[in-house]
Parts: structure tokens; sequence; C-alpha cells
């Protein structure tokens, strides 16, 4: 398929985000560029603090841009915005996030959590609308109209999870943010909460930056990819491009840490480490090597990568 | 690369995760009875043999405090000199003063003082506290002025600065309880104000305000349903602190003759006069000063057992 024609729907330009820690500086996120097109799953993968979860806070306004830009359908969403701007933005940019124990208000009910998109943009006329909305929110994720008056401390984690994908998706925002969100829950139900958050985006036409440390889940929900380290992105792609062809040598490092399945391959693998100390990213450029294959490295290291 | 293609062509979701169906709605029926968080509340304070016990000795010394000074008025300007210091017996409970005063009309007519004050100064300083605690916390640009305020005033030994105000007020024409009460209120806030502030820092950058912000909610929401329901245990332990706080800060005024008018009758005044004899005649101070114990612990063990019982952790 060709991205050419698609819709543009999020477009990060050469965010720098620093943060300064005491006399310190971090440098958590170092020129990262990349789309999201409308409709698509874009996969964000990379170790700890590599800094995915900036990137997504900084999409959201919670960390500050350093510098670069960030445009949300055209227009420029980085920068000072006026307070109306915010408003409409905040309804077409949500979030999942990571720990469902962390990420729901424990003294609140459920009807609260869940209607505090509905209140805060005035989106029903009568106390029945807004509770025909919750309810269909809560069925929509699997739940039941009866847990509306429970508190989150008496549901499980997967169930918490999907309460907090209900409280995100009951506005209809456009663009949804993921930041691991099934890394935290029990393996047993973390298919399940994959499967609803595919499906959601089949009926409604969601589109997700969908973030994890693992590539097996990313491949699994993602139609491109994109390889963070250090706070560098260093390869982009197609997913079936990357597993099939991966180029950046930390890119191959991590499709060899997953483990085989098959206990032949899984005896061959190789758990090769990686030394980022050999690359230096800050003399790499961002190049597109095949159609919508992006990788960064000098035009000597990517012709030594590209070699067959 | 062939290998690693053939490889993942072949991978299936099924070997990367148990398998498990989106369940039928039965499965996600909740076992339990609804939750309600008040009656919780409830429950847990009753488990307590302690709390139980407190609140019902609470209850006996409010209802002491409100009846026997209005069925038992004694004379107050006529010392019956025959009647000084008796011992405890059946007609004088707690004995008699050196004055010859009931010792328990004495006592309980005090405590009703005592206790006013408490509740009075305790209500007032929490709402300050609170209003200016949240507002403290959660709007970043007022903190290092309300910390030059905070210092200032901790800064005062606090008997020091209840002297000089006590002192002040005294001269303007208004009653010594009312002098009393707003020596105590003007700066008494701070406490819990700091302790809020320090809360709410802690507590705005976690997760799920994290998720208010994001889907835009406004600040005054914010604090109510968010922030001041997970401090309410600090807040209520910190209330039920300051009543007996307030009452011992009475009797040290009361010590350096600071404080009420001496036609106030106070728990502070009925010790300090006891000082003076209860060498020959024990009961003078031991009965006030146990009631002045009482009423400290009993605070005490009630904040203990609501700050355990308001937090939703304990619940089940
Ligand atoms: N508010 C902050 N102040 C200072 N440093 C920060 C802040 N937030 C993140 N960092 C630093 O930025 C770097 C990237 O962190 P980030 O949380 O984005 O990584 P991540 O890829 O999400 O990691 P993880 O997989 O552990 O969630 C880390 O070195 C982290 O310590
Ligand atoms: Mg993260």
């Amino acid at each position: 398929m060709s991205n050419e024609n698609k819709e543009v729907l999020l477009s990060v330009k050469n965010m720098h985000v620093v943060f300064k820690v005491g006399r310190r500086r971090v440098h958590a996120v170092n020129g990262v560029s990349f789309d999201v097109y409308k409709g698509e799953t874009f996969g964000l993968v990379g170790e700890s603090g590599s800094g995915k979860t900036t990137v997504i806070r900084t999409i959201l306004g919670i960390n500050d841009l350093t510098s670069g830009n960030i445009y949300f359908k055209d227009n420029l969403i980085s920068g000072k915005l006026s307070r109306r701007k915010k408003r409409t933005l905040k309804k077409q940019i949500q979030m999942i996030f990571q720990d469902p124990a962390a990420s729901l208000n424990e003294r609140a009910n459920i009807d609260y959590i869940v209607s505090e998109g509905l209140y805060n943009f005035k989106l029903f006329n009568t106390e029945q609308e807004r509770r025909e909305k919750v309810v269909k929110a809560l069925t929509d994720v699997g739940l039941l109209e009866e847990h509306i008056t429970r508190y989150p401390h008496e549901f499980s984690g997967g169930q918490r999870q999907r309460i907090g994908i209900a409280r995100a998706l009951v506005i209809e925002p456009e663009l949804v943010l993921a930041d691991e969100p099934i890394s935290a829950l029990d393996v047993s139900i973390r298919a399940q909460v994959l499967n609803l958050m595919k499906k959601l985006q089949r009926d409604r036409d969601l589109t997700y930056l969908f973030i994890a440390h693992d590539l097996s889940i990313i491949q699994y929900i993602s139609d491109r990819v994109g390889v963070m380290h250090n706070g560098y992105l260093v390869e982009l792609a197609d997913a079936n491009e990357i597993y099939a062809n991966p180029l950046h040598p930390y890119t191959k490092s991590l499709l060899n840490a997953i483990p085989q399945p098959d206990p032949k391959t899984e005896r061959f693998r190789v758990r090769g480490v990686y030394e980022s100390t050999d690359i230096h990213y800050e003399s790499g450029e961002w190049i597109e090597v095949t159609p919508g294959h992006f990788l960064l490295g000098t035009p000597e290291q990517i012709k030594e990568w590209t070699k067959k | 690369m062939s290998k690693r293609r053939e490889l993942y062509e072949n991978a299936n979701i099924n070997d990367l995760f148990v398998a498990a169906e989106l369940r039928n709605s039965e499965s996600e029926h909740l076992a339990v009875e609804p939750y309600s968080y008040w009656a919780s509340v409830f429950k847990e304070f009753k488990k307590k043999p302690s709390a139980i016990v407190s609140v019902v000795l609470l209850v006996i010394i409010i209802l002491l405090s409100i009846f026997v000074p209005m069925f038992s008025k004694y004379d107050i300007v006529e010392p019956n000199t025959l009647l000084r210091n008796i011992r405890p017996n059946f007609k004088y409970l707690f004995g008699t003063d050196r004055n010859g005063y009931d010792l328990f009309t004495v006592v309980w007519t005090g405590a009703r003082t005592s206790l006013s004050i408490a509740f009075i100064v305790s209500i007032i300083n929490s709402i300050i506290g609170i209003i200016m605690g949240t507002i403290w916390g959660y709007f970043k640009k007022l903190d290092l002025v309300m910390l030059e305020i905070y210092n200032f005033v901790t800064n005062i030994p606090s008997m020091l600065y209840y002297m000089i105000l006590v002192y002040v007020l005294d001269s303007l024409e208004i009653s010594s309880v009312l002098s009393l009460i707003i020596a105590m209120t003007l700066t008494g806030w701070i406490g819990l104000a700091r302790l809020i502030r320090n809360q709410i820092l802690i507590i705005t950058n976690r997760e799920y305000n994290v998720a208010s912000r994001t889907l835009g909610t406004p600040p005054s929401r914010v604090i109510i349903f968010n922030l001041l329901p997970y401090i309410l245990t600090v807040i209520i332990t910190s209330i039920s602190l300051t009543i007996p706080s307030v009452i011992g800060t009475e009797v040290s005024l009361a010590y350096f003759g600071l404080g009420l008018s001496m036609e106030t009758l106070s728990l502070g005044r009925i010790l300090r006069d006891a000082y003076n004899s209860w060498m020959a005649d024990p009961h003078i101070l031991i009965f006030p000063a146990l009631v002045v114990g009482l009423i400290t612990i009993i605070f005490y063990l009630i904040g203990l057992a609501l700050a355990d019982a308001l937090d939703p952790k304990t619940h089940r």
C-alpha cells in the first residue's frame, strides 16, 4: 500500500524535549519526526527510558516542547494556543494510560469517571442522555450497566483498563494515544484488551499511536512502526517491512530479543548485545532508503546497513 | 533474512499470548454487594473497640458539659468557707475546691468553655486551612509567597506569639473569649494549609490527575473530585488533633496568667488555681487534669480510627 495518498492526521516534526533536572539537562527526545495517518495504528517501540512516553506527553501538551513542531490535521498544535483551541484539541486527542490502577480516580464511581469528559465538553442535553452515553460506553467495552455505581478498586485489572478505554472513547476522539496499555495487565487478558482496541478502531475509524517496549505486541497491532532508542527515532517502516527487513542494528537487536515459539529456532536465536556506543546518533541523518522506510545514520553507515 | 521472514510469517498471536475470548457478560458480574463509600467508612469505624469507647466517652463528656452547668449553677459571688477542700464523696463527686464550690460543677462548667473554644477554633482553622492549602498547592505561582509567610509565622515561638497577641487584643474592648479565638485563628490555619499543600503537590502528578487534565477537567472540579477526597484523611485527622491542642494552648496560656479573664471559668483557669494547693488537696488537681487528659486521648483515638476508616484501601 502506498502512503502518499493517505491523509496525515498527526505530524511530529523534529521534536526535541529537554528536561532540566537541577543543573543537569536530560535530552529525552532528540529530533524525532514522524507522521501518523488517519485510521492507522502507528507503533512506537523502544526500551525503557528511550523517550516514548515523553513523545506522547509532549503531543498532549503535558510536557513542554523544547523545539520542533507538532501538527494535527495540518494545524500547528505546539506552542502557545488559545484556550478554545486547547479545548477542541483535548476533545480530539485522548489517551489510554499504562497503569489502570493509577489512572482511575479511586474515590469516584464509574459513572463520574466515564462522564468526566462528557461534563467537560457538555456533550449531553439531559441527565438521561448523559447516563445513556455512559452505559453505551461501558457496554461497548464489555462492561455492564450495573457497574455504573461501583468504584475502581472493585474491578480486576483488565476491567479497569476497559473503564479507562471507555472514558477516553466516550467523547469520541479521533486520535488515541495509548501508552503501553496492556503492559500492566495479566498475560491472560492482554489479548482480550488488544482485540477490543482493534475492534473499537474498526467500528469508529480511530487512529492509534501505540507505545510498547515489546516488538511482539507492536507486530500484532501496528500498521507502521517507529523504533526509538536514547531519545532518537532510529528506524521507521511498515510493520511487515520492519520484521522482514530490519536495517538498523538496534532494530535487529530488538527483534532478536523476542523469544521464538518454535523450540528449534529459539535454540538458534542470536541474543545479540547492542552496543549503542558504536553508533553516534547525533551525526546521523534521517534518510528514506526505500519508499516509506526511514533510517537514522550517516551515508556510510546507511550504505553498510542496506548492503545485501 | 529469509529465515526471519519465514519465522514471522508463521508466527501467530496465539503463540505470544494465552488465548482469551472476550468473555460474555455473565463473567463481568461483580460478586460483591454494591459499594457505598460512607457505609464502608462507618462499618470500618465500628470495628474498632477503642473508637466506640471514645465516641461513647465523648458523648458523655459533651452531655455533662452542657447539662451540669445548666442544672447545678453555683454561686460564684459567695464562696462558702465551711465547705472548702472537701474530699470527694457521694454528695460532692469531685470534692470541693478551696472556695468551697462543688468541683464537679466547676470542672464541667470549665470544660464547656474550653470545648466550645476548641470546636470554634478548629472549625475556623480547618475551613481557612483547607481553602488556603488547596489554592496554595494547586496554583504554583503562589508557592513562594506562601512559603515566606509560613516560614515567618512558624519561626516565632508560638507561646510568645500568643502572649503578645492576647496582650494586644486585651487592649481592645472585646471579650477575652473572643480575643483568644482571634489569637488562635489568625495564623493557626497555616499548619493545616501547609500539610494540604504538600499532599496536593504529591498527588497532582499522579496518573489519574494527568488523565483529568487530558480530559480538560477545570481546576474547580479537579480540586473537589480528585484532590480533596484523597486528603480527607489528612484533614480529618488534623482536625481531631487540633481540638486537644487548642485546649492545651488555653491551659498553657492560663498558667502564665494570660488568656481568659478571671470571670470566665475554663479548664486552664481551674488547673492554674489548683497548682497552689494541690499538695495538700490532690483532688483539686487530679479531676480537672483527668478531664483534660481524657479529652486529648479520646480525640486522638477517634482521629486514628477515622483515618483508617476513611481510607478505601481498608474497605473489605
Ligand atoms: N519530567 C521529567 N523530568 C526529568 N526527566 C524526565 C522526565 N520525564 C522523563 N524524563 C527522562 O526522560 C527519559 C525518557 O523517559 P520516558 O519516560 O519518555 O521513557 P519511556 O520510553 O517511556 O520509558 P518506559 O518504557 O520506562 O516507560 C528518561 O531518561 C527519563 O528519566
Ligand atoms: Mg513510558
